[in-house]
């Protein structure tokens, strides 16, 4: 280390200890202090100065964490992510929708009471807003719930569609009994 | 939470992280590799994160734990007389590091409580200055004089030993 470089070095390191350096003397005080064949005496300002700056992040790291983010964003593969409506899920939902639709049709215009041998359609109206109401609770528990309500709901809204099934035959049955 | 919320919340602390990380693994890379793995945690619990209430305290946990699960499943140096001349100079760098991020810290630990304060949100946790003025309620010029004389301490620390 040249006289022009100890003497800089000397400089930089009073203003490392004023707490008055700009970054860029803080980067050409840790280029000195990394020259080799230092004067012994600063082996000490050396050591401090280096022990502190071991818990600076290395060059970039801002840079790349914020692509891990984004790439994390990007993937979309992250558990308990709140996802889009999957088209199976638009399909129950409207199929649920329909389904209260049709029993709430039933019950207003069938001809006359018939003991249905499995279920009403005021039980099956109650199977579908059961189904619906357990849709509206998953909405607000995320997606692992929405897994669950989704074939929950499936297998409800089946339940119900092959019920309103089955009255509707009975229905047209007796109708045409009856003509 | 979409990625632009939970980088704004949350980008700001990765040099602190990082810092706690390294104290812990004293490795860079292991220290980087580690904050990322907390991100990856944190993004995939975003959607509960609205109710932390304090995102700085909660990253922190989870950078200390995983950082202490990781340090512990570490391989245990080889004997002496076992070890590469390469792989012993690695290990041998890799504690040194570790051990004098751990002396820097113990050295830390010692000073005055202001001082230890600022030093450790300016120098280990690169914090701003206007963070620490903030959180210490410090002006400007205090801030700089309590960082001065850690520092000098610190390198008295470093001459008598």
């Amino acid at each position: 280390m040249n006289t022009n470089d100890i003497n800089r070095l000397r400089v930089l390191l009073e203003g490392y200890y004023a707490a008055t350096l700009s970054d860029g003397e803080r980067a050409e005080l840790r280029r000195l202090l990394d020259e080799p064949e230092q004067p012994a005496g600063f082996a000490p300002d050396r050591e401090a100065v280096r022990s502190l700056d071991s818990f600076i992040p290395p060059e970039g790291f801002d840079e790349r964490l914020e692509a891990h983010i984004e790439s994390l964003a990007a993937s979309g593969s992250a558990k308990g992510r709140m996802r889009p409506l999957s088209l199976r899920w638009q399909f129950w939902g409207a199929a649920a929708a329909v389904a209260v639709l049709l029993g709430v049709g039933l019950t207003l215009n069938r001809p006359h009471k018939h003991p249905s041998r499995e279920m009403t359609p005021e039980e099956a109206y109650a199977h579908v807003d059961k189904a619906l109401t357990i849709f509206a609770d998953a909405l607000n528990k995320g997606y692992e719930s929405i897994e669950k309500a989704e074939d929950t709901t499936g297998k409800a809204t089946a339940k119900a569609f092959a019920a309103l099934s089955r009255l509707s035959e009975n229905s047209e049955t007796n109708n045409s009994e009856q003509i | 939470m979409d990625a632009s919320e939970f980088k704004s919340l949350f980008l700001p602390l990765g040099r602190m992280m990082y810092a706690e990380a390294f104290r812990i693994l004293g490795s860079a890379e292991d220290a980087e590799d580690a904050v990322q793995d907390v991100y990856t945690k944190l993004w995939e619990r975003r959607g509960s994160l609205a109710g932390v209430d304090n995102p700085r305290a909660y990253s922190m946990a989870m950078v200390r734990n995983r950082c202490l699960v990781l340090a512990a499943g570490r391989p245990q140096p080889p004997p002496p007389e076992g070890a590469t001349e390469t792989g012993s100079v690695d290990l041998g760098a890799e504690i040194e590091v570790r051990d004098s991020a751990e002396r820097i810290i113990g050295i830390i630990n010692t000073l005055p409580e202001r001082q230890r304060q600022v030093v450790m949100m300016h120098d280990v946790e690169g914090c701003k200055n206007s963070e620490i003025e903030e959180a210490t309620g410090l002006s400007a010029d205090n801030v700089r004089q309590l960082l001065s004389r850690a520092r000098r301490l610190i390198r008295e620390c470093f001459a008598r030993y």
